[in-house]
């Protein structure tokens, strides 16, 4: 008896898995499968399990649209997310993490809500500002604000990975004659990589992902991959434009696939750190 | 730790967050306050254009010495907010005559009144979209956690080999652009598109899923599903590998079915998780945008941030769309204040 | 599987090559450093364009052109700020209005004149207010029948020239199951919506406002049958019909799904292509039905412009000058069917038949009060309320006229 429900239970779990499976990778995967076809095979009706074979959206995109130097521009931005929002965060959140007042407190929430803000909040602020100052489209502006956006959630997430490290570490430390900041970059941020990383990998994301501020910010050739896809994927005038869209589509996230590929386990380890403290 | 360390170690990310979140913040309080327009005069002039010429009154720009244009600036006090709110709209709502059916014209029992009532306060716009927020974060919350939970318990049954490739595919919808993410699900439901074709061929019939507010909100919860359920999934995930082994097995061998270990041993253990994933998606899900945006709703399935952008770049309206914004935040802070008033009482306690 | 993607590779890029057609021809001016910042759509045809400025861009001069598909949005922001982050944009006949009304734009009356000869501008180009010269319009546009002559005449249907016939014919193809939905057009809540209401709406004689004033003037009898028309329409449309985007539309026809409907001019040319399209040779066009016989066609012409910031940082007349580039007889020529050029001569393939029956029926400009856009957004909403069912007909109108009301108060056009 045990073992006919354990059986039916697990004929029940890989059903269910399956049926996730399909649903999570099928939307990206069809998306893949017209990004290389004519347009009038892509969007067929009835639509068609097979179809001729072409690369020429990648190509006219790639090759004749430039599109690499939007890749590079994503790169820029991304990396210089990743450097600025992590070293300032981590200052941030070693310090939050030892500190006991109420200050730290308040900062803490004040962080929270700054999280729970609609970016589209503070859009129009940035325009009149960043216009007016003469430092519009420059990648260290783009930098700076997905900094600033990033910033309470890489607060948060590292602060819990810092509350993990026991105290005693720099204590003796500081007894040892060490200054706090001394006491930080020689004990502490050597067993903080695992935590480094998993922050690292949600700053990508969001620098990565970012379409809202990046479009707005920047011009013609700084723009990144995320925000130029838009002029792509809303052409609707062009099925031809649309159709190197869908090939854009795919190309953004091809990195991401080897982002999940190669960090999948610190993406889980840190998301339970950050869920257990935060 | 010292106070004047902590200054040191926080000051730029609190510098930055300054300047870019808050300072903006206010720049927003501000033009929610005041409303602005060009000054303009009637004259009557001739305009050209390729398509003809006219020559009409109409109103031009007047222009101070400089030649730049004239900016009129009123202080509004509240009256954004009061419009955005649409309070005439309600009041309009409770006064009117419902004694009757206005279509048919047969007299009205009092909860067909109220449904009167209620119907016309929610075709206004800030009322419309509040409501559809609130369903989708009612709906999707606890489905999310469900299906989050199911994923997580299936993976962490499954034969090693198998983990790998599982927790990649499910990823998959968390990591993917969400525009792109919305777009490539619009794409499967489109007239004649993919999954509408297999739900045909399987007997389901036609179903056009753009065709009014039930199944265009049907269709956003259901992206909103996709694309935050891996992530409760993994949380939970994580969770789980956490759980003492031998806590669970003491448990079966007390006799406890496989749903007693998870209820009274992995739930309350993972209690902590299933409340991060909580308000995290909560405060998600209140401003959910991009499916709204994509799935071209605000046709019935209009969300609160939908609004702001609509405000923004339908009407051009600065001050309605920072008053819509504030809106927007007012009612966040509403949902973290209970938590943020528990927090700082345990904090007390333990300092 | 490898040397097949391959092979693809080789054939696509020796495609994109013969694609291109005649190389564009040198940049007309030297001389010129700095650097000019320069927003257009993102529609084929600016690409063009760019591409033409473009070619300037040496010895020390930079060209920037941004392709976006917010240019609406993007373009008032920027022009509006005190100090434009662009130099130079392509704007609507929409946008042109709104920035004209808020002084955002720059004359160049006497950059027109400098340069008149050299680049030979056409007067239909220029678009004046009062005695200055505001903007450089270098197409026009509007929307047209687009019909299935192979349907149509299996079935006996005589091209419709008015809306009563368009329901009739929709009624006859819905009958007798000749095509999934007989009619289509862009429908989705919004901009498209408004549109289309102002198209059969100025048909039918109405007016949007009091005369010489902001006072709202569509709640009218006019208005009423207009809404009960589109009503009808939406009963042959697709039942998605209010998620209808002109892209949507387009797919549409071009997959078979669909027989009769209102499209944009420029989509003409892409019903042939056999790459997009499964219905080449079997699409006509013909002018817009009109509201009643004898009325105006019901749609409206567009143009297309580049204009200037009041407050722009690079410099004007290079500014300029890339503008002659992109609009000069040779940009023009090197793409004949990309867009309606306004210079006389170019546009004149078969694909030109619905834009000129249309201006031959006397089809209207596209509104150019200021305060239209208000309008354009309130109707928007109200509209798709009315055809989803949730308001009666005079319902919405009330409602859209109270929140045109309230918005032009707000923007300081009515007291």
């Amino acid at each position: 008896m045990a073992r006919k429900s354990s059986r039916s239970l697990s004929g029940l779990l890989a059903v269910g898995l399956g049926v996730w499976v399909i649903l999570a990778a099928f939307p990206f995967l069809w998306m893949a499968i017209i990004s290389v076809r004519v347009p009038v095979d892509a969007f067929s009706v009835p639509p068609q399990l097979l179809a001729p074979f072409t690369l020429e959206n990648y190509y006219e995109l790639w090759v004749v649209d430039q599109f690499y130097v939007k890749f590079f521009n994503s790169a820029i931005v991304t990396l210089g997310v990743l450097c600025v929002s992590l070293s300032i965060g981590c200052l941030a959140g070693y310090a939050l993490s030892r500190y006991e007042g109420n200050l730290g407190f308040w900062l803490l929430m004040v962080a929270l809500v700054f999280r729970a803000l609609p970016h589209s909040t503070l859009l129009p602020g940035y325009q009149l500002a960043f216009a007016e100052l003469g430092i519009w489209n420059r990648y260290e502006t783009l930098i700076i604000v997905l900094v600033a956006i990033n910033q309470p959630f890489t607060i948060w997430m590292l602060r819990s990975f810092f509350a993990n490290i026991p105290k005693d570490l720099d204590e003796a430390a500081l007894v040892d004659g060490c200054t706090r900041t001394g006491a930080f970059f020689r004990v502490i941020v050597p067993v903080m990589w695992p935590g480094i990383v998993t922050t690292g990998l949600f700053s990508f994301l969001l620098a990565y992902n970012d379409f809202l501020i990046s479009s707005q910010l920047m011009n013609a050739d700084k723009q990144t991959m995320t925000a130029a896809l838009s002029a792509y994927i809303n052409a609707d005038d062009d099925a031809y434009k649309l159709m190197q869209g869908i090939a854009g589509a795919v190309s953004v996230t091809i990195p991401l696939i080897f982002l999940v590929l190669f960090f999948q386990r610190q993406l889980v380890s840190g998301l339970v750190q950050g869920a257990v403290k935060g | 730790m010292r106070l004047k360390t902590l200054i040191g170690f926080v000051l730029p990310s609190v510098v930055a967050m300054i300047l870019l979140i808050a300072l903006p913040l206010v720049g927003v309080i501000g033009l929610s306050l005041w409303n602005s327009y060009t000054k303009t005069e009637m004259v009557r002039v001739e305009q050209s254009t390729p398509t003809g010429k006219i020559i009409r009154t109409q109103p031009r720009p007047v222009l101070d010495e400089t030649g730049k244009p004239v900016k009129v600036w009123e202080f509004y006090g509240l009256k954004n907010f009061l419009s955005v709110l649409d309070v005439d709209g309600m009041e309009r709502a409770f006064a009117a005559d419902r004694s009757t059916n206005p279509v048919t014209g047969a007299p009205q029992s009092w909860p067909e009144r109220m449904g009167g009532v209620w119907g016309d306060i929610a075709n206004l716009s800030f009322w419309g979209a509040l409501s559809f927020t609130l369903i989708y974060t009612a709906i999707t919350t606890p489905l999310v956690l469900i299906f989050g939970f199911l994923i997580a318990l299936g993976v962490h049954a499954v034969v090693k080999p198998l983990k790998g490739p599982l927790i990649f595919a499910s990823l998959l919808p968390f990591v993917i652009t969400p525009v792109v993410g919305a777009l490539s699900i619009k794409w499967l439901f489109l007239d004649n598109a993919v999954i509408t074709v297999m739900l045909q061929s399987l007997g389901f019939g036609k179903i056009y899923f753009l065709q009014n507010a039930f199944t265009t909100g049907f269709l956003v919860i259901l992206y909103g599903l996709w694309h935050v359920v891996p992530f409760a999934f993994i949380v939970l995930y994580a969770g789980l590998q956490t759980v003492p082994q031998d806590a669970v097995e003491a448990a079966v061998v007390d006799g406890a079915s496989r749903w007693q270990s998870v209820r009274y041993v992995i739930m309350p253990h993972l209690a902590p998780l299933f409340s991060f994933v909580t308000l995290i998606h909560i405060m998600d899900a209140y401003r959910v945008f991009e499916p709204i945006l994509v799935f071209s709703a605000g046709q019935g399935a209009s969300s609160l941030q939908y609004l702001t952008y609509y405000l923004l770049n339908g009407e051009q309206n600065f001050h309605k769309a920072s008053a819509a914004a504030l809106l927007t935040v007012v009612g966040i802070l509403l949902l973290l204040i209970p938590l943020i008033l528990r927090t700082w009482r345990t904090h007390r306690e333990g300092a | 599987m490898h040397r097949v993607s391959l092979s693809a590779l080789v054939s696509g890029a020796a495609l994109t090559l013969l694609m291109a057609g005649p190389a564009l021809a040198d940049c007309g001016f030297t001389g010129r450093t700095g650097t000019v910042n320069v927003l257009a759509n993102s529609f084929p045809v600016l690409d063009h364009m760019a591409a033409a400025m473009k070619a300037c861009a040496k010895d020390g001069l930079t060209v920037n052109v941004k392709l976006t598909s917010q240019l609406k949005e993007e373009v008032e922001q920027a022009f509006g700020s005190g100090a434009s982050p662009f130099d130079l944009a392509q704007v609507g006949t929409g946008s042109f209005t709104n920035l004209a009304a808020n002084g955002s734009l720059q004359p160049i009356t006497d950059l027109v004149l400098k340069y008149k000869a050299k680049y030979d501008i056409q007067y239909p180009m220029l678009i004046t207010i009062g005695k200055e010269v505001y903007g450089i319009a270098f197409q026009t546009n509007l929307q047209h029948l687009f019909y299935r002559k192979d349907l149509l005449e299996q079935h006996n249907i005589p091209v419709p020239k008015t809306y009563s016939e368009v329901l009739a014919a929709a009624k006859k193809l819905k009958e007798v199951g000749a095509v999934e939905n007989p009619f289509s057009a862009a429908y989705k809540p919004g901009w498209d919506l408004a549109n289309e209401f102002t198209n059969i709406y100025l048909s039918e004689g109405g007016k949007f406002f009091a005369d010489g004033s902001a006072e709202p003037k569509f709640q009218s009898p006019e208005a009423l049958k207009t809404l009960a028309t589109m009503k009808d329409l939406v009963g042959y449309m697709s039942p998605n019909a209010l998620g209808l985007a002109t892209g949507d539309v387009t797919t549409a026809f071009q997959q078979g799904t669909t027989a009769l409907g209102i499209l944009w001019a420029t989509r003409a040319a892409a019903m042939d292509d056999a790459k997009v399209s499964k219905v080449v040779g079997k699409v006509g066009f013909a002018a817009a039905p009109a509201a009643d016989i004898g009325a105006p066609a019901a749609t409206t012409q567009f143009w297309d412009a580049f204009v200037m910031p009041r407050s722009m940082k690079g410099d004007r007349e290079t500014a300029f000058l890339l503008l002659m580039e992109a609009t000069k007889l040779e940009t023009m020529k090197a793409a004949p069917d990309l867009a309606n050029w306004l210079r006389p001569g170019i546009s004149v393939s078969q694909y030109a038949k619905g834009v000129q029956e249309s201006v031959a029926a006397q089809a209207p400009s596209f509104p150019t009060e200021p305060y239209f856009s208000l309008v354009l957004a309130a109707l928007g909403q109200q509209v798709g309320d009315y055809l989803a069912g949730r308001k009666t007909a005079e319902q919405a109108l009330s409602e859209a006229t109270r929140a045109y009301t309230q918005s032009a108060k707000e923007k300081g056009y009515l007291k």
